[in-house]
């Protein structure tokens, strides 16, 4: 008899409706298609449009989770909400969403861990869960980065990597925890290699008019340094989570890593070894959509037939911070 | 750490850019005579990790022009 673990039992994802094209794009940054396939492998992404916000896009994506797990929303006990771009400084997103779906005065908290904002997350609602504290958890990972990408030449490498989306998935809680492996790391030392400047707290005024000219809202990236951490750390997690779980590469039947640039994804497969046909990537039509990335590839995964019940999934992220880590569950 | 040497580092350079083997040379310059830009070199990076068994710290990639460069960036960590 299988062990009665915690499990997700609904997956919901959110896509704004706007697709927009590299060649849309390109003309914007002036650079051709190629360029921009051949940087990342991104051929598409969707932004939000006008007026669509990240609690409004999560909001969805729950709604989604909960229909597909059979759940009323009033029978959601606790949602973990995953942005780095939240609708206001203050408060976090997780409040407007829940009011959003009316949900009952459940605890909601936001987490900011970037790319790895999700596994982050789920690693917190496996441990309540396991505490005994809750049994219906949904964490949600939504992103909308389209609104500070400057789209002109200055910042094509960044600008072309991201897209907007939303995407969670429904915890039920079982006798045994949902990872049979995990391990989630952070090194401050990579902050200033990606990141948003605006706010900046320490300085009177914290915003200053000349910060918009001076594009401080806008993110920057030092992508060798992101790219050569980001392949080194994916690869090296995902032997140690393995390893940890006392099982061997080949036995995972589905690596589910952070959707950040083909390339990085590319060179992580190598380095393990694993058969591309294990090794799912949806970057291609959706960018990168940060924390939202890990449960929209789950939803895709699903719909396309790569994930199926009882899998060996391992999801694993690196990004901003750095942050980064990794978690086998069975789906 | 492999060794490495200078025709198997240019092999996988010409490899990994689809270039034939005589096309590249220490004087190459990645981006005007290889047409690659800074994304293929730190690629190509990450590949000459793999297969040398090393790890090439970011500060030795941040820069790198040409062949010449690469393999003094290899040869730092040697």
């Amino acid at each position: 008899m299988p062990p009665n673990r915690t499990r997700i039992v609904g997956i919901g994802a959110y896509l704004p409706e706007r697709v927009v094209t590299n060649a849309e794009l390109g003309a914007r940054l002036g650079v051709d298609e190629a360029w921009i396939v051949g940087r990342c492998g991104i051929l598409e992404r969707r932004y939000a449009a006008d007026g669509e916000g990240t609690a409004a896009m999560a909001a969805h994506a729950v709604r989604k989770a909960a229909q597909d797990a059979g759940w009323g929303l009033d029978e959601i006990e606790y949602v973990l909400f995953a942005t780095l771009s939240p609708d206001h400084f203050f408060p976090g997103s997780g409040v407007y969403m829940q009011n959003l779906l009316s949900l009952p005065h459940i605890p909601v908290m936001d987490v900011r861990n970037q790319c790895s904002g999700f596994l982050f997350s789920m690693e917190v609602a496996d441990a309540l869960m396991a505490a005994k504290r809750y049994r219906k958890i949904v964490v949600v990972g939504a992103e909308i980065h389209s609104h500070c990408l400057e789209t002109d030449e200055t910042n094509k490498e960044v600008a072309v990597l991201f897209g907007d989306a939303a995407a969670a998935v429904a915890l039920q809680a079982g006798d045994e925890p949902l990872a049979l492996a995990s391990s989630l790391h952070v090194d401050g030392s990579g902050a200033d290699y990606l990141k948003l400047e605006l706010f900046e707290q320490k300085r009177r005024p914290w915003i200053k008019a000349s910060d918009i000219e001076n594009r401080r809202h806008i993110p920057v990236m030092d992508g060798a340094r992101v790219f050569l951490r980001a392949v080194s750390e994916m690869a090296s997690v995902t032997k140690k989570v393995v390893e940890k779980a006392g099982i061997n590469l080949e036995d995972v039947d589905l690596f589910v890593p952070h959707q950040a640039n083909l390339r990085i994804n590319e060179a992580v497969r190598r380095r393990l070894k694993l058969p591309a046909e294990k090794f799912f990537n949806n970057i291609q039509t959706r960018g990168n959509t940060t924390a939202a990335s890990i449960p929209l590839a789950l939803a895709e995964a699903r719909e396309a037939g790569v994930l199926k019940k009882g899998h060996l999934v391992l999801m694993v992220a690196f990004g901003s911070g750095f942050t980064w880590g990794a978690m086998l569950i069975r789906y | 750490m492999d060794t490495f040497t200078q025709s198997r580092v240019i092999e996988i350079i010409a490899e990994v850019l689809r270039k034939r083997s005589g096309e590249v040379s220490p004087a190459s310059r990645f981006v005007e005579d290889l047409e690659a830009n800074s994304l293929d070199v730190v690629e190509l990076a990450c590949r000459m990790e793999d297969v040398f068994h090393l790890q090439i710290p970011p500060e030795n990639v941040v820069g790198i022009k040409t062949v010449h460069d690469f393999l003094m960036a290899l040869k730092r960590i040697d």
